[in-house]
């Protein structure tokens, strides 16, 4: 239907899927560094105040940790390359398990956000754009600048104090009520769907509204943003002008032809909303006790506990890598001119 | 002569601006027979693109007002007439565009033929009794055949490519069989061959002379240079600070000028021995324009009554109309 066919595209999906590799060496070094840099030592936290000193030593050579860094990042290194993250200095399990564990309800919990965000942002965009200066667009507006500026953690306490302390209309926190059922792919509401099980759906559909909406407001305010401004930009664009001139009807130049060009700077948005719903779900998933990586990584952080924070960046970045390689294919699809 | 296709009465357009009010139409009229070619003539500012939008009912809108005066087609006068009805039978069907710049007319996300297609959707003049398939073989040929006449090689292949794959000339070729497509009575060529390249202009030009003849269409095509003006109109029409100084057939128009202005336009085309001379001062400023002739703060023979009285338009010879008080005088100012 006009849009660029995958042949065309393979060279371009190479081209940055090359640029992965590199990426990725460079988070890798990066938060290595980092975790080597900061101020305390996590060999001491993890031995407890009461070690002596000899006992944190004897640990800091078990650990690995006096021998010289770089032999300690080729270690490292080593070890993420076949996928080993290593181990809690805190609980000693694999980090990669604890990962995996709580890996599904982060995915679940960041798709139904950007799901909320995008379906919601993108035509809330528009139509602030095609009535511009209307009520409606300065309602948008201040809604969309009020969602970026608002403390997440805030709305997010905001939100249950109405609708579950005050209203009751919605669970507190957690993810299930009571023991989630046996999940094929931890989705709880994809399993519940393929299950056609409507009340597990409904249960889990009540736990992840309050979390998934908070934590959707600041990306869907940038998607509404962005979406408004390119659709802006694009009706005042000389084909624009022709179509109109022509007497090409109003409902093709805006859905087909607007829409497509003004996608194109949103695409890209929605790569860097996907860093604001990773950040976003660290806190979120804190106040909302979601057992998710990002309850994890708060954890962690609190723990001190390296290794695993370690991990969390790592698979952060790797998954905003990821995500905004798709992103690049998306947008090479919608653009069919090669911008590579 | 009996009416005229096109004739626009006496309209004035108003843009809203951060300096006030600017009067960018005064009073302008002009009239356009059927299969005539009139070119709309004057320095950028003057008005002439805010004219052909006038007509095609596409001013910007909020910040622009018709504030009087007529555009009577076929009859009808559009300014009247209700925006879906002009959108639908008279724009891209009755009347089309010749854009300035192919380059930015076209959507760079689709290609050439999704747009003509899109166009020929609502704008093509196939017979009512056709459709579905006959329909859209009558589209599909008539887009091959139109193609062809405007030179674009292989139009089948053509209508598969993205705009970025065309030079400007072929864009505008393109546009130009856009223009046609639709068996429109009147196209309107807003500066075609500004944004390309010269060796270029001329090519576009006899195409575009040529295929109004054949088709019988009516063409208002609007330039800063007399020149053009003189190789491919029937008619030129000079117009100055949103009014029209001077209109007359191509041939008394140039034999026989009238206005100072046209003087002014004349002397400044670059000749091989002629020295050029440039017409002191600026483009009036239509947020204050002055009293009077709009012309005067710039006419070598301006007098006191310039400035006192507008002066009238007075038909100085049959179908040649000037806006001057000093018709009668011919002779070249310096």
């Amino acid at each position: 239907m006009g849009y660029a066919s995958v042949w065309k595209i393979l060279p371009i999906v190479l081209s940055r899927a090359v640029w992965v590799v590199p990426t990725l060496l460079g988070l890798i070094v990066i938060t290595f560094v980092l975790s080597r840099v900061i101020p305390a030592d996590p060999v001491a936290l993890a031995a407890g105040e009461a070690a002596t000193v000899e006992q944190v030593e004897a640990l800091r050579v078990k650990l690995g940790y006096d021998r010289p860094i770089l032999a300690q990042f080729g270690t490292y290194l080593g070890n993420v390359f076949v996928g080993d993250l290593g181990r809690s200095l805190f609980t000693d399990r694999e980090i990669v398990e604890d990962l995996a564990d709580r890996l599904p309800a982060t995915i679940e919990l960041t798709l139904v956000s950007m799901f909320i965000a995008i379906a919601l942002g993108i035509p809330l965009g528009i139509l602030s754009a095609v009535k511009r200066n209307s009520l409606m667009d300065h309602l948008v507006r201040i809604l969309s600048v009020g969602g970026l500026a608002v403390a997440s953690f805030w709305l997010a306490i905001m939100l249950q104090l109405l609708f579950s302390m005050r209203l009751g209309w919605l669970p507190l926190s957690g993810r299930y009520s009571g023991f989630a059922p046996e999940s094929a792919t931890g989705l709880l509401l994809l399993d519940a769907l393929l299950d056609l099980d409507f009340d597990s759906l409904s249960i889990a559909l009540q736990h992840i509204t309050l979390p998934a909406l908070t934590l959707a407001i600041p990306s869907m305010a940038t998607i509404v943003r962005f979406t408004r401004a390119g659709v802006l930009e694009v009706l005042n664009s000389g084909f624009v002008m022709y179509e109109r001139a022509m007497g090409f009807p109003e409902s093709t130049i805006l859905f087909k032809y607007v829409f497509r060009n003004a996608l194109t700077s949103t695409v890209t948005q929605i790569g860097l909303v996907f860093g604001l719903l990773l950040a976003g779900a660290v806190v979120i998933e804190a106040v909302f006790n979601w057992p998710g990586i990002g309850l994890y990584a708060y954890n962690s952080i609190l723990q001190s506990d390296y290794n695993a924070i370690m991990g969390f960046t790592l698979w952060a970045g790797g998954i905003f890598i990821f995500v905004n390689l798709i992103v690049d294919i998306v947008h090479s699809l919608i653009d069919p001119r090669g911008t590579a | 002569m009996s009416a005229p296709m096109l004739s626009v009465q006496q309209v004035s357009v108003d843009f809203a601006t951060e300096d006030g009010t600017v009067h960018v139409l005064d009073g302008v009229s002009l009239a356009v027979g059927r299969g005539e070619i009139v070119g709309l003539v004057g320095e950028s500012g003057c008005g002439k693109s805010t004219l052909a939008r006038t007509i095609l009912g596409v001013l910007p809108p909020h910040i622009s007002t018709v504030s009087g005066g007529r555009v009577v087609f076929d009859g009808e006068n559009l300014l009247d007439m209700p925006h879906r009805r002009l959108a639908r039978d008279v724009r891209g069907r009755r009347i089309t565009l010749i854009p300035q710049d192919p380059y930015q007319a076209f959507n760079p996300l689709f290609t050439v033929g999704t747009q003509i297609m899109d166009l020929m959707r609502t704008k093509s003049p196939a017979p009512g009794g056709l459709s579905g398939r006959a329909r859209k073989r009558f589209d599909r040929d008539r887009v091959i055949q139109v193609l062809e006449a405007v030179n674009i090689p292989s139009p089948a292949e053509a209508l598969k490519k993205l705009p970025h794959e065309f030079s400007g000339g072929q864009l505008q070729r393109l546009m130009i069989a856009m223009a046609f497509l639709p068996n429109p009575e009147l196209i309107i060529a807003d500066e075609p061959t500004t944004a390309l390249d010269v060796t270029i202009q001329a090519q576009i030009l006899r195409l575009l002379r040529n295929m109004a003849d054949r088709e019988g269409v009516a063409v208002i095509f609007t330039t800063h240079d007399l020149a053009t003006a003189y190789q491919l109109c029937d008619r030129v029409v000079v117009m100055y600070a949103g009014q029209e100084m001077e209109d007359a057939d191509t041939d008394s128009f140039f034999a026989s000028p009238r206005h100072p202005y046209t003087y002014g336009l004349l002397g400044s085309i670059p000749g091989k021995n002629a020295e050029v001379r440039e017409i002191p001062g600026e483009m009036a400023n239509l947020a204050d324009p002055p009293s009077g002739c709009r012309f005067r703060t710039r006419c070598a023979r301006a007098e006191v009554r310039c400035a006192e009285a507008r002066p009238p338009v007075t038909e100085c010879a049959a179908g040649h109309v000037v806006r001057c008080f000093n018709t009668a005088n011919e002779q070249v100012a310096t």
